[in-house]
C-alpha cells in the first residue's frame, strides 16, 4: 500500500475492481492508478463500464470485488458524503430550488464552515467560473454552458482530492463543447486537482488528457498517454476507437521493429512484437501514414474507389487486390487532383507506422 | 420575422377556442351540476319565509354549537391530513425510489386497490374491526390484556382512523407523481456534496416534492372536510361534522335556509384555502421551474 500524504504520487488506485448487474459484467477486474494532478480520461463506447467505474470512485456503486483507494485510504465502505471526491454529473444535477450561489455554497455549508468563509470561497469560485453576476439567478434561468460552469464551480469549491466528471460536455453543442474543453483544461491546471473524465468522444479525450484508459466491455484495453496509444495501439478495437485505422490481415515473415508481414502476396513493412514468423496477424496503419507509390516489392496494389475533398485534407478510399478496404488521408491537393476513380495505384508505409495488433 | 409578427395577432384570436375546446364538455357538466345548484342554494340561505334576511348567518355565528361543529370538522380534517402525510410520504418514496422496477406495478396496485371499493363498505369494515365485539377487542380480551371491551368507536379517533385509511391513496399517488419527476441524480449530488441521508431529504428531496405534498394535503383535506359517510358511521351522533349537519338540515329537519347557510360557509372556507394554497405555490414556483403551478 502506498504511503499516505505528500510522499505518495498516487491519488486514486483501483485494484482488481469488478461489478456485476444481474448476470452481466459491467466492470471486470479493472486496475487503474491516477497520479496527483493528473488528467485521466476513461474512453469507450456506451455501456463499456466507464461511468460505473466513476460512480464506484464517487461511492454511488459498490464494487463486488477489488479495492478502491483514494489518497492511500481504502474507501470501499465510505459513503459518498464522506469521500474526498466530487462528481460533476452528466445532467449537471443543479438544485432547481436553490440559487446559483446556494448551489455552489451547498458543499461548504454541509461542512459547517463559518458564514464569512462560505461567502468568500463561493464568490471566489463563482468568479473562477466567470459567474460573478449570476449568483442570484436560478439554474433554469441559465444557458447550458452556464449551467455547466455552475456544476463545475459547485464541485471544485469543496477542493476535492479528485474531481470526477461524467461526460460533462455531452449536452452542449459542438462549438461550445470545443470552447469548454479549453476552459476545462485551463481550470484543471489552475486548481491542480486530479480529474477523472468519462467520455466517448476520442477528440475530447485526446485534447484534454495526460493519460487515456481505452475501455470496452468492462475492461481497460490500454492505458497510456494519448499520443502513445495513437501511435502504438495494442488491439484492433483501440486502433479503431482512438482515431481511424486501416486494419489488414496477413502472415508474419519477420519480427522486430523492422519486421515484415505478407499481405496479399506482398512483403509489407511493420513493427512486429508479440508474434512469431508464420503467425496470422492484423496490421493497423493510420490513414495519414499511407503513401502512394508506383511500384516495388513493398507496394500494395490497389484500386481508387472514391475521393473526398475535406477542406484542409482529403481522403481517398482504396481497395486492395484481396478486397480489403483502405483509407488514405493526404494534405497535398495536387496529389488528389492526379487521381481518378477506378485508377490502379500502389500504397506503402513505413515500418514504424504500422503495428501488429491483437484482434 | 416580420411575416410571423404580422400573423401572430390573428392566430392568437382564433387560438382561444382552438386551445380550449377540449374543456367544453367538462365545463358544461360542471356548470349544470355544480355551479347552478350552488347559485340556487345561495339565495336560499338569505331567505326565510320568503323575506330576505341575514338571520341564518346570525344564528350560525351566534350559536356556539355550530362553532363546535365547524371546529371539529377542521380539527378532524387537519389531523387526518397530517397523519396521511406522515404515513403516505414514506410509501411514495418507497414507490418511486426504492422498489424494484419489476415490483413497482404491484405496489401501485396495492395502493390503488382500496379505491375500487365504496367508502361505505370500507367504513363499515372499521365497525367490524373496532366494534365492542370487534376484532381488536376480541383479540385484546383473548390475550387477557383487558378485562372489558374498549370503547373504540364513535369518537374522533375512530373518524380520523377511517378517514386516513380512505384518503391515504390520494396522498401517496399525488406525492409519488411529483417525486417521479425529481431527478434522482439531485439526491446523489447532495450526497456527493457532503449531505447525509437525512440532510439530503431535508434540503433536496422534501423541498422539491413540496408541490406534491401541498397538492396531496389540499386534496385530502378537502375530501375530509366534505366527507359524510365515514364520520357518520364511525363518529356517531355526538361527533357531528359539517357535512352531517348540512345533510340533517336538508333531509331530516327540512330547514333549507340553515342547511344552505352551513353549506355556503363550508364552501367559502374551502375557497379561502384554495386561494391561500395557490399563493403559497406560486411563490415557491419561482425557483422550481413552475412545477408547483403545474399541479393545479
Amino acid at each position: 500500500m502506498p504511503q499516505r500524504g505528500e510522499m505518495s504520487e498516487t491519488i486514486v488506485r483501483l485494484e482488481g475492481v469488478s461489478k456485476r448487474y444481474g448476470a452481466a459484467d459491467a466492470v471486470r477486474d479493472v486496475s487503474l492508478v491516477v497520479r496527483r494532478g493528473e488528467f485521466v480520461s476513461l474512453l469507450g463506447p456506451s455501456g463499456c463500464g466507464k461511468s460505473t467505474i466513476l460512480r464506484m470512485i464517487g461511492g454511488f456503486e459498490q464494487p463486488d470485488a477489488g479495492a478502491i483507494e483514494i489518497d492511500g485510504a481504502d474507501v470501499v465502505d465510505v459513503p459518498p458524503n464522506r469521500r474526498p471526491v466530487n462528481l460533476v454529473f452528466q445532467s449537471y444535477a443543479l438544485f432547481p430550488h436553490l440559487s446559483v450561489f446556494d448551489n455552489v455554497a451547498f458543499g461548504l455549508r454541509r461542512k459547517r464552515l463559518p458564514r464569512s468563509e462560505v461567502g468568500e470561497r463561493t464568490r471566489r469560485f463563482l468568479a473562477l467560473a466567470g459567474l460573478e453576476s449570476f449568483g442570484d439567478r436560478y439554474p433554469a434561468q441559465l444557458s447550458g454552458g452556464q449551467q455547466q460552469r455552475v456544476a463545475l464551480a459547485r464541485a471544485l469549491v469543496n477542493q476535492p482530492k479528485v474531481l470526477l466528471l461524467d461526460e460533462p460536455l455531452g449536452a452542449l453543442d459542438l462549438k461550445l463543447r470545443k470552447r469548454m474543453q479549453v476552459e476545462l483544461k485551463q481550470l484543471q491546471r489552475e486548481v491542480g486537482i486530479s480529474f477523472i473524465y468519462v467520455t466517448h468522444d476520442q477528440d475530447e479525450a485526446l485534447a484534454l488528457s495526460d493519460r487515456i484508459a481505452v475501455m470496452n466491455q468492462g475492461t481497460i484495453l490500454q492505458y497510456d498517454a494519448g499520443r502513445e496509444i495513437y501511435d502504438r495501439p495494442r488491439t484492433e478495437f483501440v486502433a479503431n476507437f482512438l482515431g481511424e485505422a486501416n486494419v489488414l490481415r496477413g502472415r508474419v515473415l519477420a519480427t522486430g521493429p523492422a519486421g515484415i508481414v505478407e499481405i496479399a502476396g506482398k512483403s509489407m513493412p511493420a513493427t512486429v512484437d508479440g508474434a512469431r514468423p508464420g503467425d496470422a496477424a492484423s496490421v493497423a496503419i493510420r490513414p495519414e501514414s499511407l503513401e502512394l507509390r508506383a511500384e516495388g516489392a513493398d507496394v500494395l496494389p490497389c484500386v481508387v474507389e472514391d475521393r473526398v475533398f475535406l477542406g484542409s485534407s482529403f481522403v481517398v478510399y482504396l481497395r486492395t487486390a484481396a478486397g480489403e478496404p483502405l483509407m488514405l488521408r493526404g494534405f497535398d491537393r495536387r496529389q488528389l487532383d492526379g487521381l481518378r476513380t477506378g485508377e490502379a495505384v500502389g500504397v506503402t508505409w513505413r515500418a514504424d507506422l504500422a503495428h501488429v495488433v491483437a484482434p | 420575422m416580420t411575416a410571423a409578427a404580422a400573423m401572430a395577432p390573428g392566430r392568437r384570436r382564433r387560438g382561444v377556442l382552438r386551445e380550449t375546446w377540449p374543456l367544453l364538455p367538462a365545463m358544461v357538466l360542471l356548470l349544470l351540476v355544480f355551479v347552478l345548484p350552488l347559485l340556487l342554494i345561495l339565495p336560499e340561505s338569505f331567505t326565510v319565509d320568503g323575506k330576505p334576511t341575514l338571520a341564518v348567518y346570525e344564528s350560525i355565528v351566534g350559536d356556539g354549537y355550530y362553532w363546535s361543529v365547524i371546529g371539529r370538522s377542521f380539527w378532524i380534517s387537519i389531523l387526518s391530513t397530517l397523519v396521511c402525510l406522515v404515513l403516505g410520504f414514506p410509501v411514495a418514496y418507497y414507490l418511486v425510489r426504492l422498489v424494484a422496477p419489476s415490483r413497482k406495478r404491484w405496489v401501485y396496485m396495492i395502493v390503488i386497490a382500496p379505491l375500487f371499493t365504496s367508502a361505505v363498505i370500507r367504513s363499515l369494515a372499521w365497525l367490524v374491526i373496532l366494534g365492542r365485539r370487534g376484532i381488536v377487542n376480541e383479540g385484546l380480551l383473548g390475550l387477557g390484556l383487558i378485562d372489558a371491551p374498549l370503547r373504540l368507536l364513535y369518537n374522533e379517533t375512530a373518524v380520523v382512523t377511517g378517514l386516513v385509511y380512505i384518503m391515504i391513496p390520494f396522498m401517496v399517488l399525488t406525492i409519488a407523481a411529483v417525486l417521479e419527476n425529481v431527478d434522482g441524480s439531485l439526491e446523489e449530488a447532495a450526497r456527493d456534496l457532503g449531505a447525509g441521508a437525512f440532510g439530503t431529504f431535508c434540503r433536496v428531496t422534501f423541498p422539491l416534492t413540496l408541490p406534491g405534498v401541498l397538492a396531496g394535503s389540499f386534496l385530502v383535506f378537502a375530501l375530509c372536510l366534505s366527507s359524510y359517510v365515514t364520520p357518520a358511521l364511525l363518529g356517531g351522533g355526538r361527533n357531528k361534522v359539517m357535512a352531517m349537519l348540512i345533510f340533517e338540515q336538508f333531509m331530516r329537519v327540512f330547514n333549507w335556509p340553515l342547511g344552505a347557510g352551513i353549506a355556503c360557509v363550508l364552501l367559502a372556507v374551502t375557497l379561502l384555502i384554495i386561494w391561500g394554497y395557490n399563493r403559497v405555490l406560486s411563490r415557491r414556483a419561482v425557483g422550481s421551474r413552475g412545477e408547483g403551478e403545474a399541479m393545479l
